[in-house]
């Protein structure tokens, strides 16, 4: 199986897939369009899409944590929340802020960094598993502080309607709300792409590698861990932030502060660990197949099963969708074992996943 | 005032016993193996599970007197048994050939291994049996069957309310405690879980089978999951799918406060847990105990990053 | 006479009940080889940990070029330490005064006309003094008493709960509640202080400040980064001083694709807007269309060219260039390329020299650097061992090789058991007894 794919990689027979496919997002709205004016019904891929644009950006921000700067960060949904909870407040109607979605999507960023700053600060110094706890907490607390100030975000509820982001009458007139905001998580998908590859080859990609390397030798050499991790972990912050503000827009409500659970966090850092970490293909990639799984797969696999017992829907192992979780936690078990450095890997990392440096005596 | 403040030292100290004997399971990891063995809350509560389980198949909810007290020591030794032959196979299975790999392994994997037995605790509450509410609805939280005798020891004017399950919660777990110190301190085996923690390179060259002691270690961390399940679904006499993770995420907290690592340590920041949680509870609102838990662990690890008890560790250059 | 480069007075190690180095003092002048010897087990290792910040010292004070090695407090901790005060503090009070039922005071539908932010500001200020307030639910609006326990009248509208609330008789305020919240406020604050403090002490010394300040260093067990280059190493080496450059990424500044798209983009917005008659929207059109034309501009530009402006280019051609002449000094300008963890023995020893010398040190510690050398690198390695100290480098090193320290150093520092026995020049220490029996008469010479 492995060799199979390995020569598939090596053929560029995955390659040329991993391009069609991401070349293609730009026309889906195209496509939707020609289909709804032919059939005057649309396929209706947009939202579906845009939300695995914004899985895209939260598996990219945490890259930038876990993969860059090899912190391990198991509450990236409380910053996704921060930028949902941060656009909600600022949008809707019964509050006096009414900055609209391109305020919020300013402002979201800026408040989720900012929270990452202020954990950070303190926490990033410590032994490096410590984070994990800390984060793994901070992503419980978020969600119970969301579901306990129910004056301010409606509690289970959340905050709704959010309004369409305001645009200009012609783009309006002529694409619409929905498509415009798949035309702008797009946009900001690239963006973060290429930044992110801009960083890789700075010297501040330079100093990650360091750091990953032997953290005590580069600070022997004059740099500053702390302050490279906390920019790491607050600009994966903003990001994630970011990815929040999408999300609430795109789905008109900041929904009930359960989603921003733990298991979102391990789903997103299962995209990365399955794409590959500190590959932004590998976290993209990622970000599509467990969307696909989730909502392609496993429901059609549901059907069968179903079919296969015959009835009892109420038995618990009868729905594929209650299977999920063994399924991604085997997934990180095997990924760990046989492929650490995941389907699509950054090449750097692999070596280092392959050849951890020698015992220090 | 009075009695709700020592009502909440007993709640605290018993709640603080479960925290402490789930806490002794990572800390003795983390001590030998320098992981946090997320899965360890979910051994805890599959254990749960199979307690439940067990109590419904003994048909222990009627049962008193010496068939009662039987049986009880029965499902604890099972549990035991049970959490520390999953824990040994799962470090067998999925931590032991990543001994070598690059830290991010081993946590990503015991990440893994927790959502496994999460799901497979959600089908276990699917089964369809009489105690589970005939399976229907694996999803929802399980009444543990209030097995133990329901007086107040105090007599029944009291303010305050000790219940025997209250003495047999603090004094089961002081014994296994004490039983735990003896064999670390004065065993062989402990003599040898201590010197890999110190050096695992070093016990190796004196002799020392490590790999024997790091099996040893997650039995023994297992059985003492196994045995905190029991004591914990007789106290709360509620169990769910997914409170091992909460569970773990406590006392992995009470391992950090009180120096991870460090055996009395556990135990100290478990104790100390309970009671702010119990006090928490009472004068701030259930609502916000995960917020205020989580507030002393960054305040410890602000001021005292090596806990309570933990010395300075000495970093190999 | 000007302070001596490196002065360690009285330094203590001690992890639990081990003492590993025993009030030990060090000097080392401006210029010249110093050395440390000392049998296996001495401390000589632990004393260098300690010097280079990686460990912090029991007792005992380490003085480079006069000044203690340890940050001194500046008005940016102050500043930082304020701050911190005043967020935990601020936490403290909102949770206190319970930031959920003053959210319904201040803030909640409020999408009336006449809101502004100033009033906003009044009514907070207002409900944390813990005086009556308005809160709105169910449609209506309820004066509440400030501790939130009665209610004190409702109304319709909010204009009418207003004079409600002004027409109310003074009410003795809430003291217990004001005074639990000035309470959370000062604890959250000294707290808050307290925090920024710890973290402040324990970072005071770190490996880090004492690079800034000129200390670099080798290791015993050696510490490359494996999975880079050579060139990269040292590069990593000279992060800090490559130029005025801010470390995340320099795509160009230059306007030239990016104005002419942006002014497209705006230009579009601006007619387009105007053609379908909406003129209101025109301004936030033509940002807009600035903002996104602009940036798909600035992606293809910065994908097109490589990332990298040419003075970011120039910086790192710079770097490069300075880089490789360091290599070419400890020999390896050939082995540019190659990764490290590829590199023989000896030549790891060499890299991690050049890059410690990438920093631009002062004072340059050597650990043990001619463990596992052949007698004829052992011989290049003391060349460049006086070479480095002819670039005005001082040198400090463990060794166990005594023709090495014996050949180059000007002063000798001998350990045993932690405890310093001797010091002074090679001669010197040749003919010093107790350094016979404690070391050489017991190790002889390897």
């Amino acid at each position: 199986m492995a060799a199979l794919w390995q020569r598939l990689q090596k053929q560029g027979g995955i390659e040329l897939l991993i391009r069609v496919v991401l070349l293609l997002y730009p026309f889906f709205p195209v496509l939707d369009w020609a289909v709804q004016s032919l059939t005057g019904q649309g396929i209706r891929l947009d939202r579906q899409l845009v939300n695995i644009f914004i899985f895209g950006l939260l598996a990219l921000a945490l890259n930038l944590q876990v993969g860059y700067a090899g912190l391990l960060q198991l509450g990236i949904a409380a910053f996704f929340a921060i930028g949902a909870m941060t656009t909600g407040v600022l949008t809707v109607e019964k509050y006096p802020f009414q900055l609209g979605f391109w305020g919020a999507i300013l402002v979201a960023p800026v408040m989720a960094g900012a929270a990452g700053l202020l954990l950070g600060a303190p926490t990033l110094r410590l032994r490096g598993d410590y984070l994990a706890i800390v984060t793994l907490g901070f992503g419980e607390v978020m969600r119970i502080v969301l579901l306990n100030l129910e004056n301010i975000t409606d509690g289970p509820r959340g905050l709704n309607p959010i309004a369409e982001p305001w645009l200009p009458v012609f783009v309006k007139d002529t694409i619409g709300a929905e498509k415009a905001i798949y035309a702008f998580a797009l946009f900001a998908l690239v963006a973060a792409v290429v930044l992110l590859r801009l960083l890789e080859r700075s010297r501040l990609g330079r100093a990650f590698v360091a750091l990953r390397e032997d953290e005590l030798a580069a600070a022997c050499m004059g740099l500053d861990p702390a302050r490279i991790k906390l920019l790491a972990f607050a600009g994966g912050a903003a990001l994630a932030g970011l990815a929040g503000a999408l999300y609430a827009t795109n789905l008109t409500t900041t929904a009930e502060p359960n989603t921003y659970d733990f298991n979102y966090s391990v789903m997103v850092l299962c995209c990365l660990i399955i794409g590959g970490l500190g590959s932004l293909r590998g976290a993209l990639m990622g970000a599509l197949l467990l969307m696909g799984f989730d909502n392609v797969v496993s429901p059609l696999l549901t059907r069968v099963l179903q079919k296969a017992i015959g009835g009892d829907s109420n038995f618990v192992m009868a729905s594929f969708s209650n299977w999920r979780w063994i399924i991604f936690g085997a997934a990180l078990v095997l990924m760990m074992r046989l492929r650490p450095e995941g389907l699509w890997p950054s090449r750097r990392i692999a070596k280092e996943l392959h050849e951890p440096p020698a015992e220090v005596a | 005032m009075l009695d709700t403040i020592l009502q909440q030292l007993i709640i605290g100290l018993t709640n603080g016993m479960v925290f402490a004997l789930v806490a002794l399971g990572y800390t003795m990891v983390y001590g030998i193996l320098e992981f946090i063995n997320f899965a360890h809350g979910d051994v805890f509560m599959l254990t749960s599970f199979l307690a439940l389980t067990l109590v419904g198949l003994f048909d222990l909810q009627g049962a008193s007197g010496a068939s009662l007290a039987g049986g009880l020591c029965l499902v604890i030794l099972t549990c035991a048994l049970f959490g520390a032959g999953l824990n040994y196979v799962i470090d067998r299975l999925v931590y032991k050939p990543l001994r070598k790999a690059p830290k991010l392994a081993p946590l990503v994997s015991a990440i893994g291994v927790s959502f496994i037995l999460q799901n497979l605790g959600l089908f276990w509450g699917g089964m369809p049996l009489k105690v589970f509410g005939g399976g229907n609805q694996a999803a929802a939280p399980k009444a543990f069957p209030d097995i133990l005798p329901a007086h107040n020891l105090l007599g029944a004017g009291s303010g305050l309310t000790l219940m025997p399950k209250d003495v047999l919660v603090i004094g089961a777990s002081l014994v296994v405690m004490a039983a735990l110190y003896g064999v670390v301190r004065f065993s062989k085996l402990g003599k040898a879980m201590r010197a890999t923690a110190q050096d695992p390179a070093a016990a190796r060259l004196m002799g020392i089978d490590v790999d024997q002691v790091i099996g040893a270690t997650f039995l023994v961390g297992g059985g003492l999951a196994g045995f905190a399940a029991v004591i914990y679904s007789l106290y709360i006499n509620t169990i769910h799918y997914q409170m091992g993770y909460q569970n773990g995420l406590y006392a992995f907290t009470a391992a950090v406060v009180g120096g991870i690592g460090n055996i009395p340590g556990a135990v100290l920041g478990g104790l100390l847990l309970g009671l702010v949680r119990a006090y928490s509870d009472q004068f701030i609102g259930a609502q916000w105990q995960p917020a205020v838990l989580f507030g002393i662990l960054i305040l410890i690890l602000i001021f005292r990053p090596s806990g309570l008890l933990g010395s300075t560790a000495r970093e190999k250059v | 006479m000007t302070a001596p480069l490196l002065e360690v007075r009285k330094l203590t190690l001690k992890f639990g009940g081990l003492t590993a180095v025993s009030e030990v003092d060090l000097t080392v002048q401006e210029g010249e080889v110093a050395a440390v010897i000392g049998p296996n087990g001495a401390g000589k290792t632990s004393l260098f940990n300690a010097i280079t910040g990686i460990y912090e010292p029991t007792s005992g004070e380490v003085l480079l070029g006069g000044e203690d090695v340890r940050e001194p407090m500046t008005r940016r901790h102050l500043v930082q330490q304020a701050l911190a005060g005043l967020l935990l503090g601020t936490m403290a009070l909102l949770a206190t005064a319970n930031i959920d039922t003053m959210w319904l005071a201040v803030v909640k539908n409020r999408a009336e006309p006449g809101f502004s932010a100033g009033a906003m500001a009044q009514e907070a200020v207002r409900y944390l003094q813990a005086l009556p307030r308005i809160e709105p639910r169910v449609g209506r609006f309820f004066v509440v008493s400030g501790d939130g326990k009665t209610t004190l009248g409702t109304a319709k509208t909010r204009q009418e709960a207003l004079v409600l609330r002004d027409a109310l008789p003074p009410q003795p305020a809430a003291a217990t509640a004001r005074w639990l919240r000035l309470l959370a406020l000062v604890v959250g604050t000294a707290v808050g202080v307290a925090a920024a403090r710890a973290v402040w002490k324990r970072t005071r010394r770190t490996p880090t400040s004492l690079a800034r300040r000129g200390v670099a260093r080798t290791f015993q067990n050696i510490r490359l980064f494996h999975n880079m280059t050579v060139l990269e190493n040292v590069l990593v080496a000279m992060d800090r001083h490559l130029g005025h450059t801010q470390p995340w990424t320099h795509p160009s500044r230059r306007l030239d694709t990016l104005l002419p798209l942006g002014l497209l983009g705006m230009l579009l917005a601006l007619v387009a807007t105007l053609r379908l008659g909406d003129p209101a929207g025109a301004l936030p059109a033509i940002l807009l269309g600035a903002f996104l034309l602009g940036g798909i501009a600035y992606l293809v530009h910065i994908g097109r060219r490589g990332a990298f402006s040419q003075a970011t280019l120039a910086l790192e051609a710079a770097a490069s260039d300075k880089a490789l002449e360091l290599l070419t000094f400890v020999g390896l300008a050939q082995n540019a390329n190659d990764l490290s963890r590829n590199l023989p023995y000896g030549y790891q020893r060499r890299l991690e020299i050049a890059r410690a010398l990438a920093t631009q040190p002062r004072l340059l510690l050597l650990d043990e650097p001619a463990a596992g050398m052949n007698p004829s690198e052992t011989v290049a390695l003391m060349h460049l061992i006086r070479q480095i100290r002819d670039r005005g480098v001082t040198v400090l090193l463990i060794e166990h090789h005594m023709r090495v320290v014996m050949g180059i150093s000007d002063r000798i520092t001998v350990l045993v058991h932690g405890k310093r026995i001797a010091e002074g020049t090679a001669e010197e220490i040749r003919n010093n007894p107790s350094v016979i029996e404690a070391y050489l008469g017991t190790d002889g010479e390897h």
